[in-house]
C-alpha cells in the first residue's frame, strides 16, 4: 500500500483550483446539453413516427403562460447573476450580493412555478408522445436546475461569510470565488440555452 | 500548470480513535442508511403511488414501481449520507471556503469511508471491481452449467434469463469502471507529475457509487429478476417484473459515476500536469484515459436520459417506448445504442492504453509511432458516435440507411488498426522480454485480432442477417471484451500492482495463470463462432440436439477458464498476502514517471512537483534525462534502465 504517513499536503494556490473549477464546469455543461439532447431526439423521433397517431392528442396543450414565465426566470437568473459577476470583485461589493441575491430568488422562482405548472396541467404522462417527452423534459430540467440553485446559493453564501481563517486549507479562498462565478456562468447558460429549446419544442411547435 | 515549487507540509493530522472512527461516516453506517432509506422511500413511494392504481399502466406492470425505484433511490441517499458525502455540500450551502482535506490520515479506515487520496480510492475500485468481476465469473460458470444440457434442466427459462442479464450487466458496468477505476485514479495523477485528481472527493463519491450500483443490481434477484438481458430491450423493459428497477437504477448509477470519473479525469490531465509533461510526452496510457474520458462525458448522459424514461413509463406511465400511446420500443434502441456503442470503446481503449504502454518496457524500444496511436484512439472515440445503428440491422431501420452505418463500422477499423500498427512497430526487431505483463500483452493483439476480424461480419448487413442474435455475436464481443480489455488488464495489474501494493507479484504464478486463461479462453470462444453459424441463438438454454457435443466442449473448456481465474486469486493471496516480498522501486527498468518514486509510494507522491525533461518511452538512449525531482536530482533514463 502507498505510505501514509499522515503527512498534510500543503494548500494549492487558487489559481489551479479555479482551472479545475473552470474546465470541470464546460466539461459537466458537455454532459447536460448531451442529456438533453436525448429528449430533443425523443420528441423528434416519436413526432415523426408518430404511432397509433398518439403523438399529439388533442387536449395536449403545455400552458404556454406558464412557459414563458418559466423561461423568463431561467434567462433573468442567467443574466442578472452574469451582470453581479462582473462586480464580484472579492465578494463583498454590495452590488454582487444584491445580484446573486436576486438571481437567487429568481432561481428558486423557476422551481417554485415548474411545480404550479404541473397542476395546472390539462394532461398526464399517458396521454401520448408529446405529453410524455414534456414532463420528461421539464422534471429532469428541474433537477438540473436545482443543481443551479445550489451553485449560485454558495457562492452567495461564501461571499457573504467572507474568508475566515482556520476554515480553509486553501490559501486566499476569495481568488476562488471568481472562477467558482464563471463556472456557474457557464452551467446557467447552458441550461437557459436548453430551456429555449424546450420552450420552442414543447410550446410552440404544433 | 502546478508550481513547481509547491512544498510538502509535515505537520501530522490527529488520528481518531477506534471507536472515534467506527462512529464516524463509513460504510458501516453507509448500510444501515441504505437499509433505512430503502424502507422509508419505500413507505413514502407506496403513499404516492396508491392513486395511480397498478391497473391503469399501459405496460401491464403489476409491481408498484414508484415505491421501489423510490426506495431505490431511497438507499442511494443514506449510502451518501452514511459515507459522509454531504457533509462538505452542507458546508459549502452554509457560506464554509473551499477545502481539500478530509480523511487523509494513515489507519486502514480510509479504505472503508471518504478518501481523498486517490490511491486508496483506487484501492478501493480494484477490490470492488475484482469482486463483482468474480460474482459475474460465477453466473457465467452457472449459464455454462445449464448449457451443458440441451433442454433447460438445472433453471427455469426466466431465471436463465436473469443469469444471463446479470453476467452481461454486472460485466459490462464494472468493467467499464475496471481500467479507468483503479488504474486511471491511481496512475493518471502520478504519470503527470500531479499529487492528486482535481476533484478528490467526486473521485471518491465515484468509486462508492460504483460499489453501490453492484449490489443494487444483485438486489434485482429479490425483486423477480429481469428478462432483458444487458440491453433493457423495450418494451419488455415496460412490461417486466420489479428486479428490472434494480437494472435500471444500478444502470444509472455507473452512467452518472462515468460521467464524473471521465470529467476528473479530464480536468486532471488538462489543469494538473506538471512542468515539461507537454502534450507529446503525456504517457499513452495517460491518452487513453483522455479519449475513454470524452467518451464516457458524452455518451453516458444519454444512457441516463433513457433510463429515466423506462423508469418514467413504469412509475408515472408515460408512453415513450408504447407504440399504442405515440411512443415506440425503438426509440430506446436509438438511444440505448448511441450510449452503447461508445460503451464498447469505454472498454476497448483502456486496453489499447495498458498494452502500448507496456510494450515498450519489455521490447527496450521506443513507441513506435506515438503519434498515430494518439490519433487512432481519438479516431476511434470520434467514430464510435456514428456507428451505433449497425445494432439495428435487424431492428427495422430505414434500409436506406443500412449502407452509410455498414460503411461508417467498417471505417472504425482504420483507426483501431493503427493501434496494431503500434504494437507491431514497437515490437519489430525488439529483444522482448517475455515476463507475465508482456504475455498479456501480447495475448491481447492475438485475441483482438479476432475479435476485431469476425467484428467485420457483423458490420456487414448481408451477413448480419444470418449471425444476428446468434453465438457468433456473443463469441465476437467476447473476444473483443474479456480478449481484449481483460487481457489487457490482468497485464495491468500483473505490470502496476508491485508499485500499488509495495509487494511483487509471483511471477511463476502468474504464467501459469497466463498460459491456463489463454488456452481456454481460446477453447472455450473460438467454438462458440460454429455454434452461432450453426444456428444457436443468444439467451436461450434450449437448443438444438446437434450442439449437444459442442456444448457439452465448451462448458468444460469455461470451467477450466474459470479455474485459471482462481489461480489469479490465488497468486494474489500468496502474493500479498501469505508470502509478501517488498517490490523494488522500479522492477521492470522503465522509464515512466510513476516507477521512478519511491515504493510504496507517499501518500503525497512527490515531495516536489518534478519538471519532466523527456518523453516516456525514449528507450535506448542513455543520457537522456527523464525527469527533475528538484532536490533528488535527475533521473536520466540510464537510471532508468534504459
Amino acid at each position: 500500500m502507498s505510505a501514509h504517513d499522515g503527512v498534510v499536503i500543503e494548500p494549492e494556490g487558487p489559481e489551479t483550483l479555479g482551472a479545475n473549477i473552470s474546465v470541470g464546469a464546460r466539461l459537466w455543461a458537455s454532459a447536460v446539453a448531451f442529456f438533453f439532447m436525448a429528449f430533443v431526439f425523443a420528441f423528434f423521433y416519436l413526432r415523426a413516427l408518430n404511432t397509433a397517431h398518439s403523438f399529439r392528442e388533442p387536449h395536449v396543450t403545455p400552458p404556454i403562460g406558464w412557459g414563458v414565465a418559466i423561461l423568463a426566470c431561467v434567462l433573468g437568473s442567467s443574466v442578472i447573476f452574469t451582470l453581479g459577476r462582473t462586480r464580484l470583485g472579492d465578494g463583498t461589493d454590495s452590488q454582487w450580493r444584491l445580484a446573486s441575491l436576486a438571481s437567487l430568488v429568481l432561481a428558486l422562482a423557476v422551481v417554485a412555478l415548474q411545480i404550479i405548472e404541473y397542476y395546472n396541467l390539462s394532461f398526464g404522462a399517458s396521454d401520448g408522445g408529446l405529453a410524455s417527452v414534456f414532463l420528461g423534459f421539464t422534471a429532469t430540467f428541474g433537477l438540473f436546475w436545482l443543481g443551479a440553485v445550489y451553485w449560485i446559493e454558495t457562492i452567495w453564501a461564501q461571499s457573504l461569510r467572507g474568508e475566515r481563517a482556520g476554515e480553509s486549507d486553501i490559501a486566499n479562498t476569495s481568488g476562488l470565488l471568481r472562477p467558482s462565478a464563471d463556472g456557474c456562468v457557464v452551467y446557467l447558460y447552458t441550461l437557459g440555452i436548453v430551456e429555449i429549446f424546450a420552450f420552442v419544442l414543447l410550446y410552440l411547435v404544433k | 500548470m502546478e508550481s513547481a515549487a509547491l512544498p510538502v507540509n509535515r505537520s501530522k493530522g490527529a488520528a481518531p480513535s477506534f471507536l472515534g472512527q467506527l462512529l464516524g461516516f463509513n460504510v458501516i453506517w453507509a448500510v444501515a442508511f441504505a437499509i433505512v432509506g430503502y424502507i422509508v422511500a419505500h413507505w413514502l413511494g407506496g403513499k404516492i403511488g396508491a392513486n395511480i392504481a397498478a391497473e391503469q399502466n399501459p405496460g401491464g406492470t403489476d409491481q408498484d414501481d414508484i415505491a421501489i425505484l423510490l426506495g431505490l433511490f431511497g438507499s442511494i441517499i443514506g449510502w451518501m449520507l452514511g459515507l459522509g458525502f454531504f457533509n462538505y455540500p452542507l458546508k459549502r450551502m452554509l457560506g464554509r471556503a473551499p477545502s481539500l482535506h478530509e480523511g487523509v490520515d494513515s489507519s486502514t479506515w480510509r479504505y472503508f469511508r471518504l478518501c481523498t487520496d486517490h490511491k486508496v480510492v483506487a484501492m478501493q475500485y480494484l477490490v470492488a471491481t475484482l469482486f463483482f468481476f468474480f460474482v459475474a465469473g460465477l453466473n457465467a460458470m452457472f449459464i455454462r452449467t445449464e448449457l451443458t444440457s440441451s433442454n433447460a434442466t438445472l433453471f427455469p427459462a426466466g431465471n436463465y434469463l436473469t443469469l444471463v442479464g446479470l453476467h452481461g450487466t454486472m460485466m459490462l458496468t464494472m468493467m467499464s469502471a475496471g481500467v479507468i477505476g483503479p488504474l486511471g485514479n491511481w496512475l493518471v495523477p502520478i504519470m503527470i507529475g500531479s499529487r492528486r485528481m482535481a476533484f478528490p472527493r467526486i473521485e471518491s463519491l465515484t468509486m462508492w457509487l460504483t460499489v453501490l450500483a453492484g449490489f443494487v443490481l444483485l438486489s434485482a434477484t429479490l425483486l423477480g429478476g429481469f428478462p432483458t438481458g444487458w440491453t433493457g430491450y423495450a418494451p419488455l423493459a415496460d412490461q417486466a417484473r420489479a428486479g428490472i428497477d434494480s437494472y435500471l437504477v444500478s444502470f444509472l448509477l455507473i452512467g452518472i459515476a462515468l460521467v464524473l470519473v471521465g470529467i476528473n479525469i479530464l480536468v486532471t490531465v488538462v489543469t494538473l500536469r506538471a512542468p515539461g509533461m507537454t502534450w507529446n510526452r503525456l504517457p499513452i496510457f495517460v491518452w487513453a484515459m483522455v479519449t475513454t474520458s470524452i467518451l464516457a462525458v458524452l455518451a453516458a448522459p444519454v444512457l441516463a436520459a433513457a433510463l429515466y424514461m423506462v423508469m418514467s413509463d413504469r412509475s408515472i406511465e408515460s408512453t415513450f417506448f408504447i407504440s399504442s400511446s405515440g411512443g415506440s420500443p425503438l426509440l430506446w434502441d436509438e438511444l440505448f445504442w448511441f450510449f452503447g456503442h461508445p460503451e464498447v470503446y469505454i472498454l476497448a481503449l483502456p486496453g489499447f492504453g495498458i498494452v502500448l504502454e507496456i510494450l515498450p518496457v519489455f521490447a527496450r524500444k521506443p513507441l513506435w509511432g506515438y503519434r498515430m496511436a494518439v490519433a487512432g484512439m481519438f479516431g476511434v472515440a470520434l467514430m464510435s458516435f456514428m456507428v451505433w445503428q449497425h445494432h439495428l440491422f435487424m431492428s427495422g431501420i430505414n434500409a436506406n440507411l443500412r449502407p452509410f452505418y455498414m460503411f461508417t463500422t467498417e471505417l472504425i477499423s482504420i483507426p483501431t488498426g493503427l493501434i496494431f500498427l503500434n504494437g507491431f512497430g514497437t515490437l519489430w526487431k525488439a529483444k522482448i522480454r517475455f515476463t507475465v505483463p508482456m504475455l498479456f500483452c501480447l495475448a491481447f493483439f492475438f485475441n483482438f485480432l479476432i475479435g476485431g476480424l469476425s467484428g467485420v461480419f457483423l458490420s456487414d448487413v448481408t451477413s448480419d442477417v444470418v449471425t444476428h442474435g446468434s453465438f457468433f455475436v456473443m463469441a465476437h464481443f467476447h473476444y473483443t471484451i474479456m480478449g481484449g480489455l481483460v487481457f489487457a488488464l490482468m497485464g495491468g495489474i500483473y505490470y502496476w500492482l508491485p508499485k500499488m501494493t509495495g509487494y511483487t507479484i509471483n511471477q511463476a504464478l502468474g504464467k501459469l495463470h497466463f498460459w491456463t486463461m489463454f488456452i481456454f479462453f481460446n477453447l472455450t470462444f473460438f467454438p462458440l463462432f460454429a455454434a452461432g453459424m450453426l444456428g444457436m441463438p443468444r439467451r436461450v438454454s434450449s437448443y438444438n440436439a446437434s450442439l449437444h457435443t459442442l456444448n457439452v466442449f465448451v462448458s468444460i473448456m469455461a470451467f477450466c477458464l474459470g479455474l485459471s481465474m482462481l489461480i489469479f486469486l490465488g497468486n494474489l493471496v500468496w502474493s500479498l498476502v501469505l508470502k509478501r516480498e517488498r517490490a523494488s522501486d522500479n522492477p521492470w527498468h522503465s522509464k515512466s514517471l510513476e516507477w521512478q518514486i519511491p515504493t510504496p509510494v507517499p501518500s503525497y507522491n512527490f515531495e516536489q512537483i518534478p519538471t519532466i525533461t523527456g518523453d516516456p518511452y525514449g528507450y535506448g538512449l542513455p543520457e537522456a534525462p527523464v525527469v527533475d525531482f528538484g532536490r533528488r536530482g535527475a533521473v536520466a533514463a540510464g537510471e532508468a534502465g534504459a
